[in-house]
């Protein structure tokens, strides 16, 4: 299998604190591989250093065997790669058509406004082209009966699903999803890992930042656990799920030890 | 839910504009006198330059005061093209689309760094110090400015009277409102929005923010050099004055008067900041001192444009006289 | 020369200490109601004229009675713009409140006129005179400022430092719901901010009246540079204001030794733009940075 995305010794530092420090990942493809750990273990710092919103201390991050170590946003997303955030980033005062086609904006924007200006047809043509896109991409992920609502008056949990319909505008070869069921009720999650999946079903591999175990353990194939900064497992799910380190981070030492003596016992 | 059109886009064409447009074009008809047609192609000017200036406060939401300094430096540009280099005013114009080029360009850049308040400081500073050089370069003038202009011109047709003005600047601003309708309804419409809304998304879906805020500023002040030369060959005179930091804020408040995004308000934004001091005026010394209290009454209790609070307010007060919930939720939201 | 430069440095840190009660002044509004008064200009102005066209002019106060009456008219007159103005706005978006406090500066503007009229008003026998120094000629006035804005500090450092209500100024300026939620009133520090921060353009009306004299365009200038002293200095403390504008008087003042005097206001913007793209902390900014790569430098040799 071959790999998608590839973190070597990636390590940030903020001020004195070691944020992040020598972390190693490898997505293959075909994979939907969750990266977990307890709060302030450095996932969403690790994520924004992948897509370029933070310039890693040290370490290379490789994708699609492209360097693209401190690489701006955007032209990280030009490569390919989506995200969507922990607190929604949404346009609030487009429709979700618009938004939707913002995501579409960069395959199809060819010169500045005047090149726009001057050549209608091609415009016209783009034009047709994102709408089209969008609402099918709509109809994908649910919204098409919502389409001309605007983004803000939307409920929370149609919002985080507009964003990863954003995200799949751009046709990338990667999403990067941090805590999508994070604030969703269980309906909505059940939802929204029927859609993940129909994603995956379309040949778009998964990043995601999962606190819910229900999601992660469900839907992914691999697991990273990271804790205060560090890399402490990988696996999948159900060699993470029995991980004595990993049971330590979440459940405190004491529980650990408890179990081990069990398992002697 | 799919009754709600306050909360939905309308994209059927409306009556509105178009009666607007009708109007502002017969308008010499009715108006004879010299002094209002004169503000009438004042007004229309503004219009042009709140039409740019939407691009960068109304849909990327961000604070520039440093407008009326473009808009002179167009008219300058022009002015001294025509009167030291001897320059036809047509072919002035390609110096003064430069000028607005690099004018964009230049501000933007400052644009990406300096956020929020800070944003109008440095466009204040910005206005401050290109009124200060052109007060004082014995080059342009200094404080008494440029006079004999010559006008626009096709073969022996000059635009030199007030109704010939009124009609080349007509033509011009529906020109523009074309070109401003088109871009805001475009991809690149939607990318000003959506650096308002959220920057941060806007990148992830790989766009440069950077670009789009530059283009913003540079739309905005070629729009508003081309309104300045247009100015400088109209009024024939201009002077250092005429661009401080007040006529920045009042291209904003055509804006807020409009409604901040909103297309048409821009241009009835732009009427009532120019005819309302000349209707105030026969009131006597103390028309200004009204003037200012209208304006502050407008941008504070109609902080989203004039006709779009009104709307709000009737559609709330028919939805009580109704006495329906459903609609009550609606207008709250 | 020497004489030349001495006294440009101490007309520099005199007009400095105006800048910087300017920035003072709006700090005070910027951290108690996160909005920028741009109406300052004309508060000063107000300032001046109460002192000489209505104290001095139509009540023959003496001078110093008349300045604390203005003063006190001032500080009454902020409250009421707290009630009116601000504490309305202070929920509104950024430009709104920008443009508002404009149209209030305007108000006030045409005010002025109908009341004072538009003759320039000066006030006679007031911070006149010459001191020689050194065989430098001093104008007193820019001592008077000197020593009035040195006070005035003095006296807010104190107010900040160890007052109850000063501390509980500073928790509103850092979070306003998380204040009110600890009990302290927003509402009324806001207007007691403004009481503070229109006596302060009072005084500065008062003292700069025999520079300037008092006329509607008397502190547009003072104004526009008190906004560039903050931001050399650093946005939203006291301490980087007065640098702030100390440095921008003396440096501006300078200047005028190689470009012509006019472009002495050029100079203070481009200063400013400068700042703000490449020390938007201003001059904290610069004392951060060269701290961090000392101690940066000190880890590398350790």
């Amino acid at each position: 299998m071959k790999t998608v995305l590839e973190v070597t010794d990636l390590t940030k530092v903020f001020g004195g604190l070691e944020a992040v420090k020598d972390v190693n990942i490898t997505v293959k493809e075909r994979e939907i591989h969750a990266l977990i750990g307890p709060n302030g273990a450095g996932k969403t710092t690790t994520l924004s250093m992948i897509n370029g919103t933070l310039a890693p201390t040290a370490g290379r991050i490789v994708f699609r065997g492209e360097d693209i170590t401190g690489l701006a946003p955007h032209k990280v997303a030009l490569k390919g790669m989506g995200r969507t955030f922990q607190n929604i980033k949404q346009f609030g005062t487009l429709t979700v058509l618009e938004n939707l086609m913002v995501g579409g904006m960069s395959q199809n924007n060819k010169g500045g406004v005047l090149h726009m200006l001057l050549h209608t047809k091609e415009t016209r043509e783009m034009e047709h082209r994102v709408r089209e896109k969008a609402e099918y991409i709509a109809d994908e992920i649910g919204m098409y009966g919502l389409k001309d609502e605007y983004a803000e008056n939307l409920p929370y949990g149609r919002q985080k699903v507009l964003e990863l319909g954003r995200a799949m505008m751009s046709d990338p070869a990667l999403i990067l999803l941090d805590e999508p069921a994070a604030g969703l009720n269980p309906s909505e999650r059940a939802e929204f890992v029927e859609i993940l999946q129909k994603v995956y079903g379309k040949g778009i591999d998964l990043f995601l930042i999962e606190h819910n175990m229900d999601v992660v353990m469900n839907i992914s194939h691999r697991i990273t656990v990271l804790n205060f900064g560090r890399k402490i497992a990988e696996g999948t799910p159900s060699e993470v799920a029995n991980n004595d380190d990993v049971i330590e981070a979440y459940l405190g030492d004491r529980f650990a030890k408890n179990k081990k003596k069990e398992g002697v016992g | 839910m799919k009754e709600n059109k306050a909360n939905k886009k309308q994209t059927k064409i409306s009556w509105f504009p178009i009666a607007m447009l009708g109007v502002i074009g017969i308008l010499p008809v009715f108006m004879t006198s010299n002094y209002y047609q004169t503000v009438c192609c004042q007004a229309m000017l503004y219009a042009i330059v709140a039409l740019g200036l939407n691009f960068i406060v109304g849909l990327s939401g961000l604070m520039t005061l440093g407008t009326a300094a473009i808009y002179g430096m167009g008219a300058y540009t022009s002015a001294l093209a025509c009167t030291k280099f001897g320059l036809n005013p047509w072919l002035a114009l390609v110096p003064v689309l430069i000028m607005g080029w690099l004018i964009g360009q230049g501000l933007g850049y400052p644009s990406l760094r300096v956020q929020g308040v800070y944003l109008s400081l440095a466009t204040i500073g910005f206005n401050e110090i290109v009124r200060t050089l052109l007060t004082n370069l014995e080059w342009t003038g200094s404080g008494t400015g440029i006079r004999n202009i010559e006008p626009y011109r096709i073969g022996s047709f000059a635009f030199d009277t007030q109704v010939k003005s009124y009609y080349l600047i007509y033509i011009v601003l529906l020109i523009f409102i074309v070109i401003a309708w088109k871009i805001v309804h475009s991809r690149w419409g939607r990318a000003f929005i959506a650096v308002k809304d959220n920057p941060e998304a806007l990148q992830v879906c790989g766009i440069d923010i950077a670009h789009v805020k530059i283009t913003a500023f540079t739309l905005s002040s070629v729009f508003a050099v081309v309104a300045g030369a247009m100015y400088a060959h109209f009024n024939r005179y201009i002077t250092p004055a005429t661009y401080t930091t007040d006529l920045s804020i009042s291209f904003v408040v055509m804006l807020i008067i409009g409604g901040l995004g909103n297309f048409w308000g821009c241009i009835y934004g732009a009427y009532i900041v120019a005819f309302l001091p000349q209707l105030l005026r026969p009131i006597g010394l103390s028309y200004k001192l009204i003037y200012a209290l209208i304006m502050m009454c407008l941008v504070v209790f109609f902080p989203n444009g004039l006709l779009r609070d009104t709307k709000k307010y009737l559609m709330r007060r028919k939805a009580m006289k109704g006495g329906v919930a459903d609609e009550n939720r609606a207008g709250s939201n | 020369m020497q004489n030349v430069l001495f006294q440009l440095i101490v007309s520099g840190i005199a007009m400095g200490f105006v800048y910087a009660l300017v920035a003072v002044e709006y700090t005070l509004i910027w951290n108690a109601c996160g909005l920028l008064n741009f109406s300052h200009e004309k508060i000063i102005m107000l300032g001046g004229y109460v002192f000489v066209g209505t104290c001095i002019n139509v009540f023959h106060m003496p001078n110093l009675l008349s300045a604390l009456s203005a003063i006190l008219i001032l500080g009454l007159f902020g409250v009421l713009i707290a009630v009116t103005i601000f504490i309305p706005l202070r929920n509104q978006s950024r430009l709104i409140a920008v443009v508002a406090t404009v149209m209030l500066g305007q108000i006030l503007n045409e005010a002025a006129v109908l009341v004072w009229g538009p003759v320039a008003l000066m006030p006679k026998n007031f911070l006149s005179g010459v001191f020689t120094f050194m065989g430098a000629t001093i104008a007193k006035s820019y001592v008077y400022i000197i020593l009035v804005s040195i006070i005035i500090i003095a006296v807010l450092q104190f107010i900040f430092k160890k007052t109850k209500f000063g501390k509980a100024m500073t928790c509103v300026s850092i979070h306003k719901t998380a204040s009110s939620l600890m009990g302290i009133n927003v509402k009324a520090s806001m207007v007691v901010t403004l009481l503070i921060s229109f006596m302060i353009c009072a005084v500065i009306g008062i003292i700069t009246a025999p520079v300037f004299t008092v006329k509607q365009q008397m502190a547009t200038m003072i104004a526009l540079k008190g906004f560039c002293a903050g931001v050399i200095g650093g946005f939203g403390s006291l301490p980087a204001a007065i640098a702030g504008g100390l440095t921008l008087g003396i440096v501006e003042n300078l200047t005028g030794l190689i470009l012509p005097a006019v472009f002495k206001d050029a100079v203070a913007f481009a200063l400013m733009i400068l700042f703000m793209m490449f020390s938007p902390k201003g001059l904290v900014g610069v004392k951060e940075s060269i701290k961090s790569r000392r101690i940066k430098k000190a880890g590398e040799a350790g």
